[in-house]
């Protein structure tokens, strides 16, 4: 495994902009993430935090900007060669393929190594082991899942690639606050035990700032604010909009 | 009715089961109904005919010609037909992309065989053989059990290889597919050359029997259509059913009534069909949608 140099940040975007059709939804984002950062993105419905990942994974080409990953420039990678180059992406609504067993599923995560047959089947023993419930349910179709078990497949899918980087939409959607805490312990755990880099996107603002080192703030497809997780928690203007309404501890 | 009019409905109900794979290997990640799927058929039948009745050069190299010719209409096809939607940004550009490719090559096979009522090659093994007390042309059975192997192959194809896990994964959703690191583009390149093949292969098997005229192509792709939406569209298995279906349909209403009932037969049956299965007997009803 090749490290890059300490210096270079994990991903770095540059002016991006990126519009769907004429409208525009990103505008000129600054984003960097150093190697096993945690990093949350936050932002009221439409500010462009989806946008943003799928700009990253090449799911949408920005108009202007540059982004890279491990120092190497991937703008205009198309999309299904970044997951090669260490690119993890849970998307939002989790998207598990229902036809598909759970391992099938898993082992399409793993598309990018389908050669590497010994590699492939050593991650996916390590996370059906992590994941025992997906052990468990291994060979059942995935359509079958409860929320919290799709989401962890979710996840387990995307870590099926080995990547350097995990880009997570919104999993605690659609979840039971304790099924949520359990992903999200699962998600520290990778987090601290492994280096993973992780870019979170959540609107449970409370939660992500606990677990994450830094933050972005964006409103309609501009980054408004940026800085550790506890200069945002602080931060009056944060507070006023996304942790209002949340739980106070 | 004889035993006759069930082979001779399972005979050409094989054929019609290999069109409605064809369009549903195509409709299965890219969501277009290929109205232009039929003249694949068509090349199969008129490659075969060149090779075998005028140039005489016997029925392996028509089955390497067609097999060649067909990827290359394949290809042909993705381009013809994906250009357009792409540039378009329309989510019917299909329609007219589709038919356009059907009528462009319609045109062709015309001025290509203009003085060919049908391109009937003589069979690959002539005579016939018996069975339950009757007779079937070898042809007829050889087209059976061919569209059987290939129906099976390619269902083994989607279920067992990773390539045709990422097929269906492609077929779920693109986006997702892209993530996994799965070529989606290349993914749809190559279900329009497996679905040229399939369909090709169909009109190599058929020519010999049937009436393959140079501009029936159109005829054959609304055959497979409705054998497609009777089986549920993107289901191997149903496709093969619904080929059957029809064929039988149509070969024995035909022999019991008049020519002319056996079409009304059809699409009466698709009527009742759609109506107690929406998404048709095998499909699933998402991908009805």
């Amino acid at each position: 495994m090749t490290h890059p140099r300490t210096t270079e940040p994990l991903l770095e975007l540059r002016g991006v902009s990126a519009a769907y059709g004429g409208v525009r939804a990103l505008q000129d984002v600054d984003i960097v993430l150093g190697e096993g950062e945690f990093v949350v993105l936050l932002g009221p419905n439409g500010a462009g935090k989806t946008t943003t990942l799928r700009t990253v994974s090449g799911l949408l080409q920005p108009t202007s900007g540059s982004i890279r990953l491990q120092g190497r420039t991937i703008t205009r990678v198309p999309g299904w060669r970044r997951t090669g180059l260490g690119l993890g992406h849970v998307p939002e609504g989790r998207q598990i393929f229902p036809d598909h067993t759970v391992e099938e599923n898993l082992r399409l995560g793993a598309f990018a190594h389908r050669r590497a047959r010994e590699r492939t089947q050593r991650t996916l023993a390590e996370l059906l082991e992590l994941f025992p419930v997906l052990g468990e349910r291994r060979n059942q179709p995935a359509g079958t899942l409860s929320g919290g078990e799709a989401q962890m497949l979710a996840v387990a899918r995307a870590l099926m690639s080995e990547p350097r980087l995990l880009m997570l939409d919104e999993p605690s959607l659609g979840l039971a606050p304790i099924k949520t805490a359990e992903l999200f312990g699962y998600v520290q755990r990778l987090h601290s035990e492994r280096g993973l880099a992780v870019l979170l996107v959540e609107q449970e603002a409370l939660t992500a700032l606990r677990l994450a080192d830094r933050g972005y703030v964006l409103e309609r497809g501009r980054v408004v604010l940026a800085g550790s997780a506890q200069q945002l928690r602080d931060d009056p203007r944060v507070q006023a909009a996304y942790l209002g309404a949340a739980p106070t501890t | 009715m004889s035993i006759d009019v069930v082979l001779d409905g399972l005979f050409s109900g094989a054929a019609y089961a290999l069109v409605a794979l064809g369009l549903a290997v195509v409709f299965q990640p890219t969501r277009i109904m290929n109205f232009a799927q039929g003249e694949a058929l068509v090349l199969g039948a008129a490659v075969s005919y060149q090779v075998v009745a005028l140039w005489k050069l016997g029925w392996l190299v028509a089955l390497v010609m067609v097999v060649a010719t067909s990827i290359v209409l394949g290809l042909l096809m993705e381009r013809l037909v994906i250009l357009p939607v792409r540039l378009s940004g329309s989510r019917y550009a299909w329609i007219i992309a589709t038919l356009a490719v059907a009528l462009v090559f319609q045109s062709l096979f015309t001025l290509a065989y203009i003085d060919v009522p049908a391109l009937r090659p003589a069979p690959m093994i002539g005579g016939q053989v018996s069975f339950l007390g009757n007779h079937i042309d070898w042809q007829e059975l050889l087209t059976i059990l061919a569209a059987l192997a290939v129906m099976i192959a390619y269902d083994l194809f989607l279920r067992r290889s990773a390539y045709g896990q990422a097929v269906r994964a492609a077929s779920h959703s693109a986006d997702t597919a892209v993530l996994m690191g799965i070529p989606v583009q290349r993914v749809v390149m190559m279900s329009f050359v497996i679905g040229a093949v399939i369909t090709a292969l169909a009109g190599l098997f058929v020519a010999p029997v049937i009436f393959v005229a140079p501009a029936s192509g159109l005829l054959f792709t609304i055959k497979g259509f409705t054998a497609a939406v009777i089986g549920g569209v993107g289901s191997p298995r149903g496709a093969l059913l619904g080929g059957f279906l029809v064929g039988l349909l149509d070969t024995v209403v035909r022999s019991a009534i008049s020519g002319t009932a056996g079409n009304f037969a059809v699409f009466a049956a698709l009527a009742v069909i759609l109506v107690v299965f929406p998404s048709g007997l095998f499909g699933k009803p998402m991908e009805a949608h």
